[in-house]
């Protein structure tokens, strides 16, 4: 061991790495409410964060080298997925994932109903269809986030209130019992209890309801948590009866411990 | 003679969070045998930095006593049926002192894989719970047949970082593979970390060594006046840090 040493700072062995793996893939699905209430100051922050968050993952060799970044919006325009600032015709079969060093964030606008049911249903399907592509192509990959933020309750399309996210709630949580995909859920602004009831519904182990809209300091913990999860390894229940957390719970932890419960 | 080294760096990630190398590494010779062994704390277990250095000590420890005995390795089979019995030794000591340390319900924060080499004359038999890698080098004159990537287990899970730990129900089935052959002359283990750039890739996993990783780092070893903190170098280096931001970890030995 070379204490103190840092990457980058050594001389190596000259290594044609052309034969080597291509690193290690974590498909990142941002699932961003963009309606009404986010007018103004909300949308505004988050555009920022967001183009702020996008330089930070070009400027981090490993994030850059491992993070695709997909971003799926439910609000103005209805719900559209984006690859990076480009939105997605609904019938294309583009996925939305680009490499971190690619992501350009769009400017977002507010407006519009918020069509949470269907904005996670378009989510999972380009996850799933990543996750085979990744697959067909021989990558090793990380198990996919989808990271949810909203301000407001489900709506149909006429901006009434639905119940149309419990039809998801099983889909939901088995996939993440079965390690389908993660599920991160923040309730953002003056979310109702309501609201915050469908985001426990959703992701009963990770979620947080935030007063405010505090995008930038969110993302740049979401930064930290992916480090995390690129950190090591997880694995299976021990053989002892302990409860312990399995796969990314710790990540999740990590996560979610930045924020008093509640607030 | 057998010339060892070993060189372990904290991953990228774990630098930037503040979390310890996990990963631990040990060896013991005994006249011209060796034990090889490395391990990797799973990285969100608080006490897996100390489950892999328990882990190395008893698998060293265990097999040396095995080597001590001729019988153990007569051929082969003798050799698969001494690593079975010795792992099975090494696994209950191993939950038995963890369990007496913090208790039988924390015995999880003790996950570490085990991948563990014994060389003896002609045979060669690696032993592995989890993820990382075995690598010979035979004394073929062709690159491309030189370097042997040793069949690995499958893979845990889905997803790159699942797998399997001694403390896991599916620890207690080690993968074993021996080795015939008298014309080995390089050996590497290593945990996960540098699968990716040291491996070649296709469906469903790795398919060989890079041979010019195994190439630069073995020959490097060899010439004794080489400075061996390159291969550190090597492993620091964007190429690799790009790859993985996990902790590496890499026991190699060259026969001089």
């Amino acid at each position: 061991m070379v204490f103190g040493a840092q990457p980058g700072e050594m001389a190596g062995l000259a290594v044609d790495y052309g034969m080597s793996g291509a690193g290690q893939q974590l498909p990142l699905m941002m699932c961003l409410d963009t309606s009404g209430s986010m007018t103004g100051k909300p949308i505004n922050d988050l555009n920022e964060a967001l183009r702020d968050w996008s330089a930070d993952l070009r400027s981090d060799l490993q994030l850059a080298a491992s993070v695709q970044v997909g971003m799926v919006t439910f609000g103005s325009g209805g719900v559209r997925a984006w690859r990076g600032d480009a939105p997605l015709d609904s019938a294309s079969a583009a996925s939305p994932f680009v490499p971190a060093p690619d992501f350009r964030p769009p400017v977002l606008e507010a407006g519009g109903v918020t069509l949470l049911t269907e904005a996670i249903e378009l989510a999972i399907r380009h996850v799933n269809t990543y996750k085979g592509l990744l697959k067909a192509e021989n990558y090793t990959y990380y198990r996919p986030l989808i990271f949810l933020l909203t301000d407001g309750l489900p709506t149909d399309d006429q901006g009434k209130l639905s119940d149309s996210w419990k039809r998801i709630v099983p889909a939901v949580q088995k996939s993440s019992g079965e390690g389908g995909f993660e599920l991160w859920a923040i309730g953002v602004g003056h979310l109702k209890p309501e609201g915050e009831e469908v985001l426990r519904e959703l992701a009963p182990d990770a979620f947080r309801i935030l007063g405010g809209f505090p995008f930038k300091s969110l993302l740049r913990l979401l930064s930290n948590s992916i480090d995390k999860v690129l950190a090591g390894s997880e694995g299976p229940p021990p053989v002892a009866t302990e409860p312990l957390p399995q796969s990314i719970d710790e990540t999740i932890d990590h996560f979610f411990g930045q924020f008093p419960a509640g607030q | 003679m057998w010339c060892v080294r070993g060189f372990s760096v904290q991953g990228f990630a774990h630098l930037r969070e503040g979390s310890p190398c996990q990963d631990a590494y040990r060896h013991t010779e005994l006249g011209a045998a060796l034990v090889l062994a490395v391990s990797d704390g799973a990285g969100s277990r608080r006490r897996s930095a100390e489950g892999a250095a328990l882990a190395v000590t008893l698998a060293t420890d265990t097999f040396a006593a095995v080597l001590s005995q001729p019988d153990n390795f007569a051929d082969g089979h003798a050799l698969k049926e001494s690593l079975t019995d010795g792992y099975a030794r090494i696994r209950k000591d191993f939950l038995r002192l963890v369990g007496g340390l913090a208790g039988e319900e924390h015995i999880g924060e003790f996950a570490a894989t085990l991948l563990v080499a014994v060389v003896t004359g002609a045979l060669t038999g690696v032993l592995q719970i989890g993820d990382g890698f075995a690598a010979l080098r035979t004394d073929s004159t062709q690159a491309a047949s030189r370097y042997h990537l040793l069949p690995q287990p499958g893979f845990g899970g889905e997803y790159v970082n699942e797998t399997v730990f001694l403390t896991s129900a599916a620890g207690a089935n080690p993968f074993i593979t021996c080795v015939v052959d008298p014309g080995v002359t390089g050996i590497m283990l290593s945990t996960d970390g540098l699968m990716q750039p040291a491996l070649t890739w296709g469906p469903g996993g790795p398919t060989g060594m890079n041979p010019s990783f195994a190439g630069a780092v073995l020959s490097h070893l060899d010439d004794p006046d080489r400075d061996p903190r390159l291969v550190i170098g090597t492993m620091l280096s964007d190429d690799v840090v790009k790859r993985t931001g996990d902790d590496m970890t890499l026991l190699a030995a060259v026969y001089r």
